[in-house]
């Protein structure tokens, strides 16, 4: 009897060969990953490309097999911006910038970027901290969360209380599609996959502007083993910042 | 399109922009370049131009520029020059990336918030600090109208040809001013372009742009390419300028609404029996310093007409022989050097000394 095997899944045909930078437990490589799969979504003619921020995602054009631009801090959507206009309708454009980056120096012209509903795929990876300049405070940083720069613990006197800017843009008219998940929960990195694709399609088919939240983990900024990092952070942003679709082209708010 | 128009010079760099070819304008409202973003949308409106985007802010405008370009859009952006240090970041990035771009910069009176009347204390900030990381831009100074669209021609080739920002720096004074501006003589076409889009490239060519490279020795090579590129820049330019009229009892040197009033002073000394030549450096990096080496062996005496607090002077400095005998005229804080001041100053420095 001749055995047929179906291969289910497989080194992503976007994802590059090149080793990566990021630290052991890193949601980062997982984030990567499910671009390459979305991306992969597509047939191989089709026309992306990509803009990343600075910090750790800076290095995203090693990591994957497209056409990718490393924008200046705070600049990714100015430039995706620009790139979308001249390409028009030819291609696919879409940022993956950090929290730090993006709710940070870069918010005026994401929240500019969606209010116009410009052509665009936003991704937004929220560790909680700035992981690159080695574990500051971020836009995103949670009450008593302790940073290089609040090492006993985030004061809600002196910096506010964390607010949900994934929510705030849900609430933008001119925005289609609007998700959050965990990079770090199986259930959720399979979901997860299916936005990014989802976004691309709705950016490839309405022309409109999709924002999709990743949460991940800093294990080395935290200080903590991977595992023990998943658990904490899962625990600390319950409540807080919660997974779902929030927005869709045919339903509008969800939640 | 008529080719003699009446236009003011903010205007005759959008049409000058037009004729070049530029595909993309990326702006924000600030004083005097909103003449500019309002003519290019005039234009727009009637079927001819580049598309025109009022950005957020003007950092976003020139990002946006760079996202245009790279995408292969020839792309002109212009701000005040209270944001000039935003375009200095950009002309970095355009540099790294060794993208084109046109930006033209109105000079107003500062520091601070200051006014909107012309200026020219952004000179070496412009000349300067373009130089950030090492990048460089050429600094382009138009005076009339019929001049903006000239170097603005000059400018899209000049940023197309070395394939790097140029800035032209324009002073409030020069941008309202009107006079007519004959297009027939000037002789612009759409500049050829050099490149093709990051999403049209193909085979070997590079389908990824980015300016961050953490390796010491990679960071060393791409220092060095711009090193020779900047070699090869300015061993064939050798600066743009203008000089007017041929008189051996003082050279007067000024920019902008510096050189236009300078030639008036020198028309106002003839019936005094003073003879001028009046030297216009119409780019300030790479600066013509053969040429005013030249303009400087007609007379002894040195005139700077320096808009600013010795920023040009500063700038002309190593230029000047100790044999010359110098003198400046600084006037600021938005005000335009009148022509009979100009013309006793002369008198009276060349009568006392």
């Amino acid at each position: 009897m001749e055995l047929k095997f179906e291969q289910i899944a497989g080194f992503p045909k976007s994802l590059s060969e090149t080793p990566q930078h990021f630290c052991p437990g890193c949601t980062h490589g997982v984030n990567t990953r499910l671009l390459a799969e979305a991306i992969d979504t597509f047939p191989a003619g089709e026309k992306i490309v990509g803009v990343c921020g600075m910090g750790c995602s800076g290095l995203l054009p090693d990591y994957l097999d497209v056409k990718m631009v490393a924008a200046p801090p705070g600049q990714a959507i100015p430039v995706a911006v620009g790139l979308s206009h001249e390409i028009g309708g030819k291609g696919l454009v879409f940022a993956y910038v950090g929290e730090g980056d993006l709710y940070g120096r870069g918010l005026s012209a994401l929240l500019h970027a969606a209010k116009r509903g410009e052509s665009l795929t936003v991704i937004c990876a929220n560790n909680l901290n700035m992981g690159m300049s080695g574990g500051h405070l971020s836009p995103t940083t949670l009450l008593g969360q302790e940073t290089a720069t609040t090492p006993d613990g985030t004061p809600a006197t002196k910096y506010g209380v964390p607010i949900d800017f994934t929510r705030f843009i849900t609430g933008i008219p001119a925005v289609s599609l609007v998700a959050r998940f965990k990079g770090f929960t199986a259930g959720e990195i399979k979901k997860g996959r299916g936005y990014i694709a989802r976004a691309l399609k709705v950016q490839k088919y309405l022309g409109g502007f999709s924002f999709i939240e990743i949460l991940g983990i800093c294990p080395t900024n935290l200080e903590l083993p991977p595992a023990e990092a998943v658990m904490r952070t899962k625990t600390a942003v319950a409540g807080i910042y919660p997974s779902g679709i929030f927005k869709t082209p045919e339903a509008g708010i969800l939640t | 399109m008529e080719k003699k128009r009446l236009l003011k010079g903010a205007e005759a760099v959008g049409e000058a922009a037009i004729q070049s070819g530029c595909g993309r304008f990326y702006g924000f409202p600030v004083p005097n370049q909103s003449d500019l973003m309002e003519y290019l949308v005039q234009q727009e409106r009637a079927g001819r131009g580049p598309v025109v985007f009022q950005s957020e802010d003007p950092l976003s405008a020139l990002f946006m520029a760079y996202g245009a370009a790279l995408a292969g859009a020839r792309v002109l952006t212009a701000l005040n020059s209270i944001d000039l240090p935003d375009a200095l970041r950009a002309a970095s990035y355009f540099s790294a990336a060794g993208l084109p771009m046109v930006c033209v910069i109105f000079t107003q009176s500062g520091p601070g918030s200051g006014n909107i009347y012309p200026e020219q204390s952004s000179t070496l900030t412009a000349v300067y600090g373009a130089r950030l990381g090492d990048g460089f831009a050429p600094v382009f100074t138009p005076s009339a109208p019929t001049d903006c669209a000239a170097v603005t021609y000059k400018a899209f080739k000049t940023a197309e040809a070395y394939q790097i920002p140029v800035f032209i720096l324009i002073d409030a004074a020069c941008a309202q001013l009107v006079e007519t501006v004959d297009f027939s003589t000037l002789n612009i076409r759409e500049v050829p372009a050099k490149r093709v889009g990051i999403l049209e490239t193909e085979g070997d060519a590079p389908s990824k742009s980015t300016t961050l490279f953490l390796d010491i020795d990679e960071m060393g090579e791409k220092k060095e390419a711009l090193r020779e590129k900047e070699s090869a820049f300015l061993e064939k330019e050798k600066g743009a300028f203008k000089v007017m009229g041929e008189g051996g009892d003082a050279v007067i040197v000024a920019f902008g609404i510096g050189a236009i009033q300078a030639k008036r002073a020198m028309d106002a000394l003839v019936p005094e029996d003073i003879s001028c030549t009046v030297f216009e450096p119409e780019t300030l990096f790479p600066f013509p310093a053969e040429a005013f080496a030249e303009a400087l062996g007609k007379a002894r005496h040195l005139f700077i007409i320096d808009m600013s607090h010795g920023q040009f002077e500063s700038l002309l400095g190593p230029h000047i022989p100790d044999t010359a005998s110098r003198h400046v005229f600084s006037v600021t804080g938005g005000a335009v050097p009148r022509v009979e001041l100009l013309k006793a100053w002369i008198q009276g420095e060349l009568q006392s000394s």
